[in-house]
């Protein structure tokens, strides 16, 4: 414990020392003190989109997740024939039609059982609508959400966007990204490179204590970080909620940078290696989806919806953690198979 | 028991053979010079004896403890300088201790003694970046000596030192072998190794050419010699030639001497000899082993 405590306090001297690891530290807290004072006005600028949605009764549900999607307000019509009116007539921008038993897998842009018929004079609009359309869809074919959503229809209640959260979760994502993948990896190279790793062996420090004060050590920025900017921002008693969304992440991320850390030789090529993990685990954790190499990603790395899960527990309609159990016991699975390759490289390096 | 022993020890990367069959002995106590020009496998054989490295065949043995099978065994007992870089250069000089006091179990009180010790205590505060090239070796020996280890292993220490610098490290290096500490040091400097040791061995293309005194050495592979210095000239006399004598003797009735001197032969000299090369000279192409190879890569 003596020898952990030891590697992870030099870790945290070593990092805050350097100007990209103190920006690291900086940055997430400016952040903060920004969204707070500058919330008020960003939750003012939604631009709705109109849309017309034309559906039969049993398509309830998806109306209301359409209605869900946010900066989109969504008009019922009768009919197709209406719904294509109320575009011509320029009051909605894309009309859709929604037949009865849709289901949409992850990443599928509209089915082709979905009719979409916009206003060319407004692609931009269109782009937007169709894009939410296909999110909305998305959160349909999940069970609970799409119940949820159901639930608050009927109650007539509204889910105002909020962007202090959706800016929050942003910038909490970056920071455990550029812990995990960065940080934590670069730190380890370094000390390869320059010998302190085989200083700390003939210290006589075991294979798994570093392994595991270089864990600790990223664990720890992430919730020193996640703490300061959750804490300035939406109040104490979101840390922990948020944190039980975020240090599984955190783990899987560490692992990940261990195992990359110790497969390179030196801190370039750890480098290189980061921002190869970063790019893959990146984009479907800020839903840019479409394709099928993203959709395949998107399904490796299941962070969307966790990070969804995150912006929910920032906007007061937290889930419970049993609701992720598939995403959490993803990521522990990769946190796992990090470690275990980050110990078996890292035994293969000091014999 | 002795410090340490190897028998036949042998190290290969691929096609080069960096160390060639050493058999060695270091008995408890001394200081022992492994010298030998650069490339010539000092530390390699070093990162052998410290376990770092697994040696292609034969045996080790260090403080009792069979190397590397026993090496965490070792460790508590013995503590390795290397280079500088491995120092923690944004660390200041008394966290970089504080890291090494905590991991090895050492009291905290100790990093002060050190730093009194080794003249660090003045800048303990400031970053090793700041530091000079003596500054560093000396906290890598204030690093290496906190727990009073029975045998410290220093490669090259002196390597990049001004003279003064240099001077003051081997003070260190004496002052700790005083308090029975066992040193092995390798180096290329000859001069160091006939200050410091009180044996060597002589390395070269990864063989241990001889070991014993330098005193002993010289005695058993130099050539002493004369120097005759007269008007016309500097001329180096061999003591064992039978001419040498009436050679002086006429020089000193012609009363042409100017300077009349007893050359001694050096390590370096009798390096020389063994091997056909200077002490200060590279290794020749592919023979330069790595300083930090990956192990797993051999």
């Amino acid at each position: 414990m003596r020898n952990l405590r030891a590697l992870v306090l030099k870790d945290l001297l070593w990092s805050i020392r350097e100007l990209e690891f103190l920006v690291y530290l900086v940055v997430p807290v400016i952040a903060a003190v920004g969204i707070r004072l500058l919330a008020p006005l960003m939750t003012a600028t939604p631009t709705p989109t109109d849309i017309a949605v034309a559906a039969a009764p049993s398509e309830a549900v998806l109306v209301q997740a359409l209605r869900d999607a946010p900066l989109l307000t969504v008009h019922a019509a009768s009919d197709w024939a209406a719904a294509q009116a109320m575009v011509e007539a320029r009051k909605v921008t894309t009309a859709v039609e929604l037949p009865a038993g849709t289901t949409v897998g992850l990443g599928q842009t509209p089915p082709p059982t979905v009719r979409l018929f916009h206003d060319t004079r407004s692609i931009s609009a269109y782009a937007k609508a169709r894009k939410m359309i296909t999110q909305a869809l998305e959160r349909v074919a999940r069970p609970e959400p799409a119940v949820a959503f159901a639930e608050t229809y009927a109650s007539g209640a509204s889910s105002p966007f909020d962007m202090q959260a959706f800016l929050i979760e942003v910038a909490l994502s970056f920071a455990l990204l550029f812990t995990g993948v960065f940080v934590v990896p670069l730190t380890l190279a370094e000390e390869r490179e320059k010998g302190h790793f085989e200083a700390l062996l003939l210290a006589g420090t075991s294979v798994r204590t570093l392994l595991a004060g270089k864990a600790a050590f990223g664990l720890l920025m992430t919730t020193l970080v996640s703490t300061l900017l959750v804490g300035l921002t939406s109040g104490p008693l979101s840390v922990l909620p948020a944190l039980l969304h975020l240090l599984p992440a955190a783990l899987c991320f560490v692992g990940l940078g261990l195992a990359t850390a110790l497969l390179v030789q030196t801190r370039k090529q750890a480098e290189l290696g980061a921002a190869l993990v970063m790019m893959v685990v990146a984009v479907p954790a800020f839903g840019a989806q479409g394709s099928p190499a993203m959709s395949a990603v998107a399904h490796a790395f299941p962070l969307a919806p966790l990070s969804e899960g995150l912006r929910a527990t920032l906007e007061g309609r937290g889930q419970p953690a049993s609701a992720w159990a598939f995403e959490l016991g993803i990521l522990f699975g990769y946190a796992a198979l990090g470690f275990a390759v980050a110990g078996w490289r890292a035994r293969r390096l000091a014999h | 028991m002795s410090a340490i022993h190897t028998h036949a020890l042998t190290r290969r990367f691929g096609d080069v053979q960096a160390v060639a069959g050493i058999d060695m002995q270091v008995e408890r106590g001394e200081i022992f010079g492994f010298l030998g020009p650069n490339g010539s496998g000092k530390t390699t054989t070093i990162r052998m004896l410290t376990g770092r490295l697994r040696p292609t065949s034969g045996r080790i043995e260090v403080l009792g403890h069979a190397i590397p099978d026993e090496r965490d065994a070792l460790y508590p007992r013995a503590a390795v300088v290397g280079e500088s870089k491995d120092l923690y250069e944004r660390l200041t000089g008394r966290e970089n201790l504080n890291l090494f006091a905590d991991l090895r179990g050492v009291p905290r009180s100790q990093v002060d003694a050190a730093l009194q010790r080794f003249a660090l205590a003045d800048r303990a505060h400031h970053a090793v970046r700041g530091y000079s090239q003596g500054m560093r070796q000396r906290l890598l020996l204030a690093r290496a000596f906190l727990s009073q280890p029975d045998l410290l292993f220093l490669d090259e220490p002196t390597r990049g030192l001004d003279p003064a610098s240099a001077r003051a490290l081997r003070a260190a290096i004496r002052q700790i072998n005083g308090q029975g500490c066992t040193v092995f040091l390798t180096t290329h400097l000859m001069e160091e190794a006939e200050q410091l040791c009180h044996r060597v061995g002589l390395i070269a293309k990864g063989r241990l050419v001889a070991q014993g005194t330098p005193a002993a050495l010289r005695a058993a592979h130099g050539e002493r010699a004369l120097h005759l210095t007269t008007a016309e000239g500097r001329a180096r006399l061999a003591l064992d030639d039978p001419q040498t004598p009436d050679r002086v003797r006429a020089a000193l009735a012609a009363g042409a001497v100017q300077h009349l001197t007893v050359d001694a032969p050096s390590l370096e000299d009798v390096f020389l000899k063994l091997t056909g090369e200077a002490l200060d000279a590279e290794a020749p192409d592919g023979h330069q082993t790595p300083d930090r190879e990956a192990p797993d890569h051999a």
